[in-house]
Order: C-alpha cells, then structure tokens, then sequence
C-alpha cells in the first residue's frame, strides 16, 4: 500500500514540475531546444515510467491481496518521527538560540530517543561534540554559524 | 619531456625536511577537508592561501598539491562509516563502502578505499609527467558533441548501477536530472522550475541532496529497521582488520581499468572526479559476472570509484599546467593561489617555471606512497568510531548532516533541502528506488543537457553533428555497448549452446 | 579518572565563558551608547564561491582592512544566483555597519533586469568606494580567419559569429550584445559553464571570439595562442607591448567600454560615522604600497578603478541605465 502511494507522491511532484515547466519564459529563444525543452521532456518520461510503474506494484500488490496476505503501510516509529521533528525544531530555534546551545539541544534529543539511558553520559557527549563541531567548522574553518539573538549573540562571539 | 637534470634539482628542492613536512602537512589537512561533508577541497585550499603568502612558490605550490592530493583520500571515510560522501566524488564509493562497513569489515573498506585511490593517484602522476603536453593537447579536441557523449555514456550506467529494478532506477534518474535543471537555464539564462524561489534562482546545490538521500535516509532506515530487531546498543562484530597488500594485488586489473578511465575524465576541464567515479562504478559493474552482488558491499565496488576519483584528481592537473586550463575547480584554485604569488597562467608556466611541473610530481607522488603504504594501517583509528552505541554514532552522523549543509551556502535552506531528500531518500529505499541513480543524473543531468544544446547552437541545429564527430561517435557507440551489453551477451550465450 | 578530568575541564570553560559573557554583556549595557565602532568582527559578504577573481580580490582587501582595524574583517562567501543570493542576505542584516557587501556590475544588471523585486541594489544599498575596474579584450584563436576587428565586423555583417561567454544575460552576453548594436555584425551567445571551459573552447577553436580580462588573457596573447583584436577602452594599453598594437573601441568610433569592477556597499542607514570610518579605512588600503603591489600583480591598475562614494553612486547610476538600455535594446527584457 506504501508503495502505492509513494508512487502517487512521485506522479503528483512530476505533474506540479510540469506546469511550472509550461511558466518557463522561452522568448529569448537560442537553440532549438529551447529552455523548457529538456525538463518538459523528462518530466514526461519520467511521468510514464512512474506509471508503469504503478501499474506493476499495483497488479502485484492485488495478486497478494487475493492470497490473502496483508500489506500495510510500512510500520514508522516514533523514532522515526522524533527525529525528524527535533531536526525541525533545531533548524528553527537555532535563529534564537544560536549555533551550540541548539547543537547540545538537538543531540540531547536525538540520544533520548534512540533509548540512551545514562543521562551522565548524554549531557557528556553532547556538551563536547557540539563544541568540537563550533571549534572546528566556527573557529578553525571561518564557517558563519548562526549566532543567534540579544545576548546569545554576544556570548557567540566569545567562542566563535 | 624528462629532462633529467631538472629532475634531480627537483628531487633536492622537495626532499629537505621542511618541503617534506609541508607534503605530509598538506595532506593531513587535505584528508581531514575531504573527510567533512561541506567542506570542499576548494574551500580547503582557500583557507590555507593567506599562509602561502609567507612561503614562496615552490613551497606554496607544495602544500596546495599535497593538499589537494590529500582532499581526494578524505571523501572516502565518511562516505564508508556513515554513508555520507565528504564530496561529490566519493559518492560513488558509498555505494559499496557503506554496506560493506555495515556488515562489520569497516577496516577493509576503508584499506581498500585508501589502497586504490593511491594506486589510482600514482598512476595518473605518472601519466601527467610522461604525457602532460600531448594529452592536453588531445583534450583540446573534446569539445560540445564530445562532452555529450561523455556524459550519456555516464548516464547510460544507470542501466548497470540500478540493474536490480531499472525501472524504479530508470524514474529517480529521470528526478535527479530534473532537480539539476532547477534554476537558471544554462543557455538562455531565463529562470526554469523555480516556483518563484529565490533559493532555487541558483539551482539545487548537490551536496545537501547527497547528504540527504544518503546519510539521513541511512539513518531514518535504520532507526525503523533497529528498533524493531536489536535495538540501538553498538554492534560488537565490528572488524578492525584492515587487507593485506597480496589481497589487494587481485584486483589489479580493476585498478588499472578505473586509473585509466578516471586519468583521462580527469584531463578534460569542467568534468572531474565525481563522473570519473561514477563512470567507472558502472563499467566495473558491466564488466562483472556477479553484477547481483554489487551494492551489497563487493571490493570491486569500492576500488572502482576511488581509484577513478584520485586518478581524475592527478587529470586534472595536466591541463592546468601545461595550457593553464584548471581541469577541476580546485586545480583553478590552486592556479588563483599561483597567481597571488606573482606567476601569471598560461601556456608558459611550465617554460617559465621548468621546476614546477617536477616538484608537484614529487610531491603528489610522495602523498600518495604515504598513503599506499600506511593509509591501511592508519583506518583503524577511523574505523573504531563505529563501534560506539548507535545512538551517539547517529547523533553525531546527524550533527555532520546539518553542518555539512549548512557550510555549502552558509545558509540554513540548505539544512531544509538536506532533510527534505532524506525523508525522500528514506521511502525511496523502503521501495526499492535507487538513490544511486537519482544522484547520477543531478551530477550528470544538466552537463548533459548543457552540451547537447551548445552544439545545436553552435551547429545551427543540426543534429548530424553527433555522430559525424570521429571522437564523438566512439563514445556513442560505446554508449550503445554499454546499454545493449546484456542482451547481447544472452544472444551469444544462447548461440553457444 | 582521565573521563571526569576531560568533566572538569569542560565544565570550567563552560563556566569561564559564561562568566566572561555575563560581565562583558553588563559593560555592554552600561555603555551602549558611547561604544566604540567595531565592537566585533565585520563580515564582508562575498556574493561568489571560494576561489574566483572576485574572492581572492575581497579576501585581500579585507586581510589588508583588518590590519587597520581593531577587529577583523571576516570574509563570509554567500554564492548562487549569480551574485544575487549574497546581496539579499547583505540586505537582510541590521544596518548596523557590520556587514559590507562586495558588488560587481552583475548586481546593476540584476536591478536593471528586474530579477530580484524584493531587494535592489540602488535601492537598498549604499556605495562606499569603488576598488577596480577591469578591462575587457577582445580575442581569436591563432588560426582565426580575423586578423582583424574591421575583418570581424566585416563578416559579421553577412555572417553569424559565435561567441563563447559565462553568463546569458549577464555582463559580458550585454557587453558584445552592445558591442554587435554598436558595429553591426550578428552574433550568437554560445555559453559556458566557467571560464576555463570558454578558454578550452577558445584554443580548441570551438568558437570564433571570447571576451577575457587581460590577466587571465596574458599569457596566451605572449605565447601566440590567442590574438587580441580589440580593447574595449577609450585608448590603447601602453602598459603592455603585447597590446600596443591592438587598437581600442573609442578609436574606432564605437563607443563601449564596458568591463567588470569591483567595489563595496552597505545596506541604507548605516551611521555616517561607521560609514566613514569604512571609507576612510579602505581609502588607506587602496594607497598602501601592498595594495598597488597587488593590483599591479594582477593587471587591474590599467585603467583607473577607484571612486569615492559619491562618484560611485553617479556611475552606477549611470551603468544602470546602460544595462536597462542595453536589454529593452535586444529584447532582453
């Protein structure tokens, strides 16, 4: 069933591609081609090959079904979306909070879901890899990272 | 071209203590740069120019060579322990280094990994001073047809990289090109596919996507896989053990195929190591009887690849040095570093300068016999990373994710794009879609489409001209080997019987 | 016993650092107003990748600032949309004085072409000093049938010429589009991925002519490989016996000199004194001996680059209107 709508996921994405594809501006035309030439044709033949493909897992998927075998959507864990989120939730905080408290925050987060009970341990880890990760890409290879607001900002500047 | 007394005052110019401590300098630093994702070899070199300014040309141009010699072993190390590819041209590698880190033989991957891009990087040194002045000039003839032909024949190893499903590989190779065809036509210049986004006006950088479908779909995958078999604690049957020369002696032949494809990719300017690498993956498959084991962790899968991409990083060099065309961005790198020092590029570098061509001879030759010989030994200390419990492995892997992004643009959109094709990458997996494919058409896609219409341009349309090029109708046809090889092989089995 | 030593060491520079942000932020607040410019590190954004002409030229100068400054200037590289993507994060900054933004006439055109509604270059930003002004050559592979630009022309009234740059639409697709406007022949833009891959099919004779700065052109212009036809300035290059032969546009009667510079901005509303104070310091840095040293290492002291603020924003004011009649011209826009 998952499989059946990923391939949906991919024919929906293509057919978005392909009317922002008939908004490309082609009338400073150089080559024959032209600029909407090349996507235009790959979306379309990606678009058949998605549906052929569909066909395929559709037909195998109704074969199981009339075995009787059951096929449900892949089993996702919470893991699955704790990670996600507490990478989402990095990526906005880190414009308030700044680089390495957000780093500490984010690998805290991710250690805790993935089960690590010693929160010794924890803390530990994720003090030091985030302040390796600012040393090295802050200090040492001139990366700007976000620095965050007030005086967040003003202690960054302390370190990196 | 050997001129022998310019040889021997260029062994004494290298080997005094100081210039050989830059060589092992050099290198150190460019395998730490190439080890972190985002942070290219160009960037690398960027941040040690304000020190060349100090050390005269000779010295300069040694670090910088050394450095770059040793960016090219770095992409390698992440792209087998977690699965993320330092640099484009590792991606390749991640292809059969990660699984077969994954099945516990880190160590070998990584000797593997190091041994081949030595031999490969010897190899194409060697090229470079024997034949430096009439390959460039051969390289000269490659022109719009040719490029195309070069880059078909790379996607055309779609068909042997995706054999499993080519279908499913067939659509996320048609999505990779189309991601690489966002933003500013190469052509006319008008915005295509953008959706009014100034972040895509630049089109879709490479790197967060690699990052994303490879490395944070790993670890989502794994995640769902572990929680329901062993759990998140470290797995104990890790092997440090890294290979024994004699065991790499076997694939000699494998080495010597990838040297020689990756050299010549590698002379041509605006290609480069990551298609050299991917070109040479697929023809190590093509010409393979198991092709069912690669991806899976298969030594060939690894040697290919790494051999091709330090072989194209020695390429590379040829032309910048004798027509002063860099043949990579970091070699047109190393060129501005040279320009700093008050020699003017061109064609008269090497006449202007006899010793240069010499010195980074040695000094790219001596990196390279470092890492030959001690690169198997020196994995381990890598390796033994893996055995940490998978939770803080994944939150580091995580941490490289975000930042190695995020340095491509110094931009926090990256970290979305990067997030996004890891939950993209994710799926793909559990369906059987090869995030390989998808990746070599974003590398290959908009080269592809770029040359392919220059011609036309340049041709008045006239699409004869592919194949009324000598050069660039070998290459189609060797296209269509490549594509047609299986069935054809099957008519002759058949016949036999 | 050594993991709670690496504890302990940690901890107490956690520790320091948190005490030194705490007393620095509290001398910050008491006096806020009186505070000296630059209290911190300035970021130069640098609209291009690692490595291009652009780069090392920014990264130069700012090495050659921070020696006058009393904190450095910190060179930040924000690439894509060329150039555009830089100039969009310079004017999302405060304008506080602590980001610079390095310009070249991509920006002008980005304006005069309308690809950014939401920021504009003459709109949103200020000119500090204008540092270099580049000029373009003209030139054709050694076996070329032009010996000259009057044959070139010549042909080029019947005859399409192809002509390999970097950017459709950009600076130099305008320059010879301007230049074909001028004269009269037809030309075809046949672009390129860099610079390298231009000069590849230059020599390889992919192409009929190219547009080059005279730095990278030198050499191949000494060693026979590339023939200069034109200069597309108000006189010859005197500097240089190669070019001493090479006749400029003005002289023959077409007036367009158009060539890449370089110079810095600041988003509107930056203080006059922190402004000043930028001008003042890159004045310094423009005189010093290191900076002509370097300028003229790299061929950009032919012709006259630098400007004061107020010439600056006159000429690029000026270049604005070139460029926006340039694209209504040939249909660009």
């Amino acid at each position: 069933m998952g499989e059946i709508l990923f391939h949906l996921f991919i024919a929906c994405g293509l057919g978005i591609f392909y009317v922002e594809a008939t908004n490309i501006n082609t009338t400073r035309m150089t080559d024959v081609i032209g600029a909407a030439g090349f996507p235009k044709a790959i979306i379309l033949l990606a678009l058949v090959l998605t549906l052929l493909s569909l066909y395929i897992t559709f037909k195998k998927y109704m074969e199981n079904y009339d075995k009787g075998e059951k096929q449900s959507v892949h089993s996702l864990n919470v893991q699955f979306f704790g990670i996600i989120i507490a990478v989402v939730a990095f990526i906005i905080i880190t414009s308030f909070l700044g680089f390495v408290f957000s780093a500490i925050l984010l690998m805290i987060s991710i250690m805790f879901i993935l089960g690590q009970k010693s929160i010794k341990k924890v803390f530990f880890i994720s003090l030091v890899t985030s302040m390796t990760f600012t040393l090295v890409f802050g200090k040492l290879l001139h990366v700007p990272l976000p620095r965050g607001i007030s005086f967040i900002k003003e202690l960054s500047f302390l370190i990196y | 071209m050997m001129d022998t007394s310019l040889f021997f005052q260029a062994i004494d110019l290298v080997f005094t203590p100081f210039n050989l401590s830059m060589i092992v300098g050099g290198m150190l630093l460019g395998v730490f740069f190439g080890a972190l994702p985002g942070i290219s070899s160009s960037m690398g070199i960027v941040l040690m120019i304000p020190f060349t300014y100090y050390m005269g040309i000779m010295p300069s141009v040694i670090l910088l060579v050394a450095l770059y010699a040793g960016s090219a072993y770095g992409g390698s190390i992440t792209a087998i322990m977690f699965n993320t590819p330092g640099t484009p041209e590792a991606v390749a590698t991640t292809f059969d280094g990660y699984p077969m880190a994954k099945k516990g033989e880190a160590g070998k991957a990584l000797g593997l990994a190091m041994t081949a891009s030595a031999a490969g990087s010897i190899f194409s040194i060697l090229v470079m001073l024997m034949l430096s002045p009439t390959l460039s000039k051969i390289a000269l003839k490659i022109q719009s047809a040719e490029y195309f032909a070069l880059t078909l024949l790379g996607i055309a190893c779609i068909s042997s990289v995706g054999s499993k499903n080519l279908i499913k590989a067939l659509i996320t190779g048609c999505i990779g090109i189309l991601i690489a065809m966002i933003g500013l036509d190469p052509m006319s210049g008008v915005s295509r596919l953008t959706f009014d986004k100034i972040d895509l006006l630049g089109g879709v950088e490479f790197i967060p996507v690699m990052i994303g479908a490879f490395a944070m779909a790993e670890i989502l995958k794994q995640v769902v896989d572990k929680a329901t078999s062993e759990g998140f604690e470290g797995s104990e049957k890790i092997s440090l053990a890294t290979i024994k020369f004699k065991e790499f002696m076997q694939y000699k032949w494998t080495v010597l195929k990838s040297s020689i494809i990756g050299t010549a990719i590698g002379i041509l300017p605006g290609t480069g190591g990551s298609i050299a690498s991917i070109v040479s993956y697929g023809e190590a498959v093509r010409s393979c009887h198991n092709k069912e084991d690669f991806g899976s962790g298969k030594p060939e899968g690894i040697i290919a690849p790494e051999a091709a991409n330090n072989a194209a990083a020695g390429g590379a060099m040829i032309p910048t040095l004798v027509l002063g065309i860099p043949g990579s961005p970091t070699t047109a790198i190393i060129l501005a570093a040279l320009v700093l020092q008050g020699l003017q590029p061109g064609p008269q570098l090497m006449t202007e300068q006899p010793l240069m061509l010499y010195a980074i001879f040695f000094s790219m030759l001596i990196a390279s016999i470092i890492v030959f010989f001690g690169g198997r030994v020196a994995v381990k200390a890598f390796a033994a990373v893996l055995k940490l419990p998978y939770s803080i492995l994944a939150s580091i892997i995580v941490m490289f994710s975000i930042i190695g992004s995020y340095a491509i643009g110094n931009d926090m959109y990256q970290v979305w794009v990067m997030l996004g094709f890891g939950i993209f990458g994710f799926f793909m997996k559990q369906y059987d879609f090869s995030p390989a494919t998808l990746i070599l058409g974003l590398v290959l896609g908009k080269m592809m489409e770029e040359n392919f219409r220059r011609q036309l341009l340049l041709t008045n349309g006239d699409y004869n001209s592919f194949v009324t090029r000598p050069i660039s109708l070998v290459i189609l046809l060797f296209v269509a080997l490549v594509l047609f090889y299986p069935a054809i092989a099957k008519l002759f089995k058949k016949k036999q019987k | 016993m050594k993991k709670y030593l690496s504890v302990a060491i940690v901890g107490l520079l956690g520790l320091g650092l948190a005490l030194v942000g705490c007393s620095d932020k509290s001398s910050d607040s008491s006096k806020a107003d009186q505070e000296v410019y630059p209290q911190r590190p300035v970021e130069l954004v640098i609209p291009f990748g690692e490595g291009g002409a652009s780069d090392i030229f920014a990264r130069k100068f700012a090495e050659m600032m921070t020696k006058r400054l009393p904190q450095p200037i910190q060179p930040v590289n924000k690439k894509g949309s060329g150039g555009l993507k830089g100039m969009i994060y310079a004017a999302q900054q405060n304008n506080d004085g602590y980001t610079i933004l390095e310009i070249t006439p991509s920006h002008v055109i980005a304006d005069a072409m309308d690809k950014s509604p939401a920021v504009k270059l003459l709109r949103d930003f200020e000119p500090l000093t204008r540092i270099q002004s580049d000029i373009y050559i003209l030139g054709v592979p050694k076996n070329s049938k032009f010996t000259s630009f009057k044959d070139l022309v010549e042909y080029g009234k019947t005859n399409m010429v192809t002509f390999a740059g970097i950017s459709p639409g950009g600076l130099d697709d305008m320059t010879l589009t301007a230049l074909a406007d001028a004269t009269g022949m037809k030309i075809r833009f046949i672009p390129y991925k860099s610079g390298s891959e231009v000069k590849a099919a230059v020599l390889g004779g992919e192409v009929d002519i190219y547009l080059d700065k005279v730095i990278s052109a030198i050499n191949y212009i000494k060693d026979g490989s590339i023939r200069p036809i034109l200069v597309l300035n108000n006189k010859r290059i005197d500097k240089i016996k190669e070019f001493k032969e090479v006749p400029s546009s003005v002289e023959l009667g077409y007036d367009v000199t158009i060539g890449s510079w370089r110079g810095f901005v600041v988003k509107k509303g930056v203080p006059q004194e922190i402004k000043a104070l930028l001008i003042k310091t890159m004045n310094e840095v423009y005189n010093s001996q290191e900076y002509q040293k370097f300028a003229e290492l790299n061929l950009v002291n032919i012709r006259e680059g630098f400007l004061n603020a107020e010439s600056f924003s006159v000429d690029l004011e000026k270049q604005y209107k070139l460029f926006d009649g340039i694209a209504r011209k040939v249909g660009l826009k």
